[in-house]
């Protein structure tokens, strides 16, 4: 027991107590000294203690005691309630030690609380899907792709996961064991708000798991493409095609002697200049090159490409054996590193490539990309990189080592084959939407009561942003001064709307956030809570270990108890004077 | 004396009393009236409207009861007067005392009685007693029974406006007390009269239905609205309904208006189409028959009718051709059956055929079909089998042989894929000037025409269902046309290689793998399954959906046949033939710049762009939204879209009636069918077909995707490692 005295009894308040006591005790000795000894003694030490605890009480003094008890916390609480185990450890200054019990915090709890030994055994987690995560947007015509590991410790069996359509049809099916990695996919058909349902059973056909999987589904612009080619192609008539039907406007500059181009327009308004400029070249969303128009270009020409691609433009590079065989790439694809494959090497390499989910052989140009040449986009399924792209200021430039894509055209996949391009179109072409929001992953952990940052990519400040009708604030990233980011707290389960907005009220980005009950994805929560505790537990035993000797543990009285006791024995006292 | 004294001290004590509880009691009536009044005037102040005299009370009447009661005691009563009457020296109490009195008190008793009857009798007495403010009690009771007099009065008056016709009108809505509705199928459907209770119905088309109303107010007149048009209700003053009845046709919506007033409630009217007979060949099989010349020229034929309500007649047409090319002729001719029976459920049709008692020779062709006719009144409808054709060959070969395997033969009969798609961009130009059901009747025997070229061709590449697409229809009926002259597809190369490889061995062919696009069996395969699709498009009378996956079909044909020269021939840009004198002068100032231009969007369908709006505006709109104009907008096309499909798919009209009480309450929201809006929802889902990939703009979060951002993040990690 140690008594903290620094807090604040005034002088005159302890004189006057001191007075007051004394005053009381003289009174006592007179009254019992000589009737019994031991009743004076009894009343002498209650007044003694009844003055303590006044005085404890009116100067505020803090009597703490030794903290070595061990807390019992239960991290497992009713739906929509905050946590008590942390906010029990919130509260506790410093416990030495916690047993916590239920499934544990998520990781950003445990960087608010302090260190704390804890004892932490988890419980079972519910059978269903963890680790799961889908896009929270996605635009017309991508295809979902929702993952997860699949689990189920108590059986061995094999399982079946479904993606369930809006409309209650089954869009995707795998069959996956305890602990197996799946992935389901569809294509959305409507844009808004669309909420697939995924659905797990076993083979009795129990359902072990039915939880929604919402996104949203916008539709974004069509491109605006330019073309350059050294000599009429499939690749790109084939391209040309698809793109057109679908909207997209085209130019094709096609060469045909040395100076001279066929240009072809389609859908597309407006004059095109000849030449390589930056206001041509601005005009367009993705530029689609070929290795052997690059290689020609000359200085001027390839600055005013750069410059484009500084200012956003996209460039996709189809490289050719013109490409490979140049003394010298141009600068901009020097970062590639692209160099063709010894011969050596090609006897292995010279086999048909065949692409994800996409049952054709294509053929690939005997070229390897440097290690780290930025972001792969194209993969083999033997694993070979085919497609690597940079980001170069606010464009993007992309080389491709892939031919014949028409092949999917001409062999019937015509989804396969626009889903190709419409995620190269995605990937490297220029978003003319100056104001939007950022593209987030959906995880089970976006729950009622957790903060949750949205971001807004931005080249202007002037921007409003409503979160349900209310305006909320903005701050600019440190690292990206185009981003802006705020953190929302939603306090109900289902669908929340965040507006963007200029400063004339006009609506130029809507995003649909889906925030789950903590009844929702109940094993991905589990099993998340508990690899965190785990990691937290983890770090705090290394912490340990690195200092033995920890302080001793102090924890406050509290006042209720002063006050309690102050009643018993002044009630004892004001008994003993009617005796 | 003394006792008479004493009694007029009672009786003026408690005439004090009684005045005191009647002013008081007056003033608790005020209160008790104000109260009322101000209550019924003003119920939401309810509450301090009853703390306000719970207060006066306590402060008017309990209070001044219990204080004021002990002043009419017959002692207080004496000492009033006391200090009222002079005469009374002070003395007047002692008429009530009960203790010991000395002699002067007696005496001074004695005397005062007798003062006291005097002033009694004088009335002195009365006018010194203490006053009751009765004139103020009666004046806040006149007060509180004036305010509820009034409030009164106004309550009247307010219920005389209530009551007025005008009133009663907007307040109280008319309603639909029951709703009875008869359903009369047509006769020859042999089915039964029923009466629905429900007003969502399902009926045979051509059946008569008849509805019994009863409303609320049996003074007005009521229609039912159908679609744009109106029907009348008659009243009927038996049973108090109101009735009407209409001969129905088509699917639509009612809802029931009165003097331009629409009543809550949007109903469905489904009309389930008497469907053609469908007839399938059980015998023969093969849709192409080869009888040598000696061989045996009897065979039979076994064909089944499906039919909703009942078979007319079912008839073989007949046409048997002789000769060949130019010189071909064709006779046509109607047989019936030998005989009919019934296996099962079904009922089999049998006829058994001989050539020779035709008057056919070797050489000659037959070409048949079943056709059946249902009992509908007007000619029935027609449905038809696949046409058989029979060949009776002849001594001279007619057809090429190449190591002994037939190649480069094509009956007369077909119709070219050439030719339907020349047909049915012709039905598309026509579709405003025809007839609805002409319309559909030349879609489906172009879709049968299809049917017919489609199994041809899968004749050659093995099972036909290798290539049916998933619910297509399997039903194929046969239209027989003569189309004299006119340009066939050549049989396939892809036939021809397909069956040398049966049974040749080859060592020197360049292996061609089944995913090369010179392959010329994998482009039959897609032929087929355009096919497959350009004909389920046509049976269901769609013409413009059934066009593109025609002359998809056309191009695989036409590339399989062009299958071997593709080798030599180049595709993509053909340079502009260069006269010999120009060549190699390196001349090139007269070659123009070539510019083109062109504009090739495809359209969606306008239905899937429908629904497509349609999902989405019912995915952003939560229950407690109401709808916008473009939001109306988006859902009446719909529904409108829903409303015409309906005609051909009756089960729509359930899902076209949810999206006009959406918009009849203007939100999704609607009572007595929570989940309404959602199954809407589910269905445009349904109806939309899968979507495929545009050339989007970027959409891509650079941030998420930078390699930059991604490398900075790394080397922060790295940092955050090496000091830790």
């Amino acid at each position: 027991m140690t008594i903290d005295f620094s807090s604040g009894l005034s002088q005159g308040m302890l004189l006057l107590l001191l007075l007051s006591c004394g005053w009381s005790l003289y009174h006592v000795k007179i009254r019992l000294y000589q009737q019994s000894k031991r009743r004076f003694g009894a009343v002498l030490g209650l007044n003694l203690i009844c003055y303590s605890l006044l005085a404890a009480l009116l100067g505020n003094l803090t009597i703490y005691r030794v903290n070595n008890n061990q807390l019992t916390l239960n991290s497992d609480t009713p739906a929509q309630a905050p946590n008590s185990a942390y906010v029990e450890l919130l509260n506790q200054a410093s416990p030495s030690r916690a047993s916590l019990k239920g499934y544990g915090l998520y990781r950003a709890q445990w960087d608010e609380v302090g260190p704390v030994s804890l004892d932490f055994s988890a419980p079972a987690i519910k059978p269903g899907a963890v680790t799961v995560q889908w896009p929270q947007v996605l635009v017309l015509g991508q295809q979902l792709n929702m993952s997860g590991v699949w689990h189920h410790a108590q059986s061995k069996g094999v399982d079946s996961v479904k993606l369930i359509d809006p409309a209650g049809d089954t869009a995707a099916q795998s069959r996956v064991r305890h602990g197996e990695r799946f992935t389901l996919s569809d294509v959305p058909k409507a844009t808004g708000k669309v909420v697939y349902r995924f659905v797990a059973m076993d083979d009795n056909g129990s359902v072990l798991a039915d939880e929604i999987v919402p996104l949203q589904v916008k539709l974004a612009p069509a491109a605006r493409v330019l073309v350059v080619q050294a000599a009429p192609s499939f690749e790109t008539n084939q391209m040309k095609q698809w793109a057109s039907a679908n909207g997209a406007s085209l130019v094709v500059k096609t060469q045909i002697s040395k100076a001279r181009f066929l240009t072809q327009k389609v859908n597309f308004d407006g004059p095109v200049q000849q030449g390589i400029q930056p206001q041509v070249l601005a005009q367009f969303d993705l530029m689609i090159c070929d290795g052997a128009t690059l290689s020609r270009f000359d200085q001027e020409q390839l600055a005013a490409l750069e410059q484009a691609i500084e200012e956003g433009l996209g460039l996709l590079v189809l490289a050719d054996e013109a490409l490979l065989q140049s003394k010298t790439q141009p600068a901009i694809l020097s970062a590639f590193g692209l160099a063709k494959i010894s011969a050596y090497e090609q006897q292995n390499t010279t086999a048909p490539v065949t692409l994800p989910s996409i049952e054709l052989g294509f053929s690939a140009l005997p070229a390897q990309f440097a290690e780290s040449a930025g972001i792969v986009f194209e993969q083999a399924q033997n694993g070979r990189i085919l497609g690597v792209l940079r980001a170069v200021g606010s464009g993007k430039v992309g080389v491709s080592v892939l031919t014949e894509r028409y092949r999917m055209r001409q062999n019937g996949l015509h989804e396969q084959y626009s889903r190709y391009w419409q995620k190269t179109f995605g990937l490297l072409a220029r978003a003319r939407q100056d104001s939007r929001f950022a593209i987030q992953q959906v995880t089970p952990s976006h729950q009622v009561g957790f903060a949750r940052q949205h971001c807004i990519l931005s080249k202007s400040s002037a921007l409003a942003l409503l979160w349900q009708n209310k305006p909320i604030n903005l701050s600019q990233s440190q690292y990206n001064p185009n981003q802006y980011c705020t953190l929302v707290w939603p306090e109900q389960a289902g669908w929340h709307t965040l507006e963007l907005k200029d400063i004339k009220g006009k609506t130029l980005d809507t995003l649909y956030s889906y925030t789950f009950s903590s009844k929702q994805w109940q094993s991905a929560t589990q099993y998340q809570k508990v690899a965190d505790t785990n990691a937290y537990v983890a770090g705090q035993k290394a912490n340990v270990a690195q200092t033995k000797r920890q302080p001793k543990q102090l924890q406050p009285l509290p006042q209720w108890l002063y006050w309690l006791l102050l009643s018993v024995f002044a009630s004892v006292l004001w008994w003993e004077r009617r005796l | 004396m003394i006792s008479h004294a004493q009694g007029i001290l009672a009786r003026y004590a408690k005439l004090g009393l009684q005045g005191l509880l009647i002013e008081r009691l007056c003033l608790f009536a005020a209160i008790t009236l104000c109260f009322i009044a101000l209550s019924r005037s003003v119920p939401s102040l309810i509450w301090l409207w009853l703390s306000c005299a719970a207060g006066l009370i306590v402060w008017q009447v309990i209070w001044p009861l219990w204080y004021r009661a002990g002043q009419y005691r017959p002692l207080a009563i004496a000492e009033h007067f006391n200090s009222q009457i002079g005469m009374l020296e002070h003395s007047a109490h002692l008429l009530l005392s009960d203790a010991e009195l000395n002699v002067l008190q007696r005496i001074q008793r004695e005397k005062i009685a007798k003062v006291m009857v005097t002033a009694e009798q004088q009335g002195l007495l009365k006018q010194a007693m203490p006053s009751i403010r009765y004139k103020k009690a009666l004046l806040w009771l006149a007060a509180g029974i004036a305010l509820l007099l009034s409030h009164a009065w106004f309550e009247h008056q307010q219920r005389f406006v209530v009551e007025s016709p005008d009133r009663l009108e907007q307040q109280q809505p008319l309603a639909l007390l029951s709703m009875s509705i008869e359903v009369f199928p047509p006769r020859y459907t042999g089915l039964s009269p029923q009466t629905h209770t429900k007003a969502d119905i399902q009926v045979v088309e051509g059946a008569k239905v008849r509805w019994h109303l009863r409303f609320s107010d049996n003074s007005k007149r009521y229609r039912i609205m159908l679609g744009d048009k109106a029907l009348e209700l008659a009243y009927q003053g038996d049973d108090q309904s109101f009735v009407a009845e209409k001969v129905v046709d088509t699917t639509g919506l009612y809802s029931i208006a009165s003097d331009g007033q629409q009543l809550p409630g949007i109903y469905s009217l489904s009309v389930i189409k008497d469907k053609s007979p469908k007839v399938r060949l059980l015998e023969p099989r093969q849709s192409f028959i080869e009888i040598e010349k000696s061989g045996s020229t009897e065979f039979t034929v076994k064909a089944t009718v499906e039919e909703d309500y009942g078979v007319k007649q079912v008839q073989i047409l007949a046409s048997l051709a002789k000769g060949s090319g130019e010189a071909v002729k064709f006779r046509d001719s109607r047989f019936e059956f030998d005989k009919v029976s019934l296996e099962q459920t079904k009922t089999i049709y049998h006829k058994h055929w001989d050539l020779k008692s035709l008057g056919m020779e070797s050489g000659d062709e037959i070409y048949f079909t079943v056709i059946a006719t249902d009992n509908k009144p007007g000619g029935g409808q027609q449905g038809r089998s696949n046409t058989v054709i029979v060949r009776w060959l002849d001594d001279e070969p007619e057809i090429v042989l190449a190591d002994g395997v037939q190649l480069n033969y094509m009956p007369e009969y077909y119709r070219s894929q050439r030719q339907i798609i020349i047909e049915t961009e012709q039905l598309i130009a026509d579709k405003s000037s025809l007839e609805v059901v002409r319309f559909n009747q030349l879609s489906v025997e172009l879709g049968q025409a299809q049917g017919d070229l489609k199994l041809r061709y899968g004749q050659y590449l093995g099972n036909e269902s290798e290539f049916e697409p998933t619910g297509a229809n399997t039903q194929h009926e046969d239209e027989h046309e003569h189309q004299q002259g006119e340009e066939k597809d050549e049989p396939f190369i892809a036939s021809q290689e397909q069956v040398l490889e049966r049974f040749t061995h080859h060592h020197e062919d360049v292996l061609i793998g089944e995913t090369s696009i010179h392959n010329p069996r994998s482009m039959m395969k897609k032929a087929l399954g355009n096919m497959w699709q350009a004909e389920l498009h046509l049976l269901l009378s769609e013409p413009q959906k059934a066009l593109p996956f025609a002359r998809e079909a056309d191009r695989y044909l036409k590339l399989a046949k062009q299958a071997q020269r593709i080798y030599v021939k180049r595709l993509g840009f053909e340079p502009p033939p260069v006269s010999l004198e120009r060549r190699l002068t390196g001349e090139l100032k007269d070659i123009p710049k070539r510019k083109v231009e062109q504009t090739e969007v495809r359209l969606d369908d306008k239905a899937q762009v429908v629904f497509r709006q349609g999902f989405r505006v019912l995915s952003e709109l939560s229950l407690q939204d109401t709808l916008t104009s473009e939001q109306r907008q988006s859902l009446e096309k719909a529904k409108s879209t829903l409303t015409e499909m309906a005609n051909k798919r009756p089960g729509l009209i359930r899902y076209a009636a949810i999206a006009q009480r959406i918009l009849t309450s203007n939100a999704t929201a609607l009572s007595q069918c929570e989940n309404c809006a959602a199954q809407l929802q589910q269905k445009l889902w349904q109806l939309l077909d899968s979507s495929r990939g545009m050339p989007n703009q970027g959409w891509q979060p650079y941030f998420d995707e930078d390699a930059m951002a991604k490398q900075y993040l790394q080397q922060v990690e790295i940092l955050n490692g090496a000091a830790q």
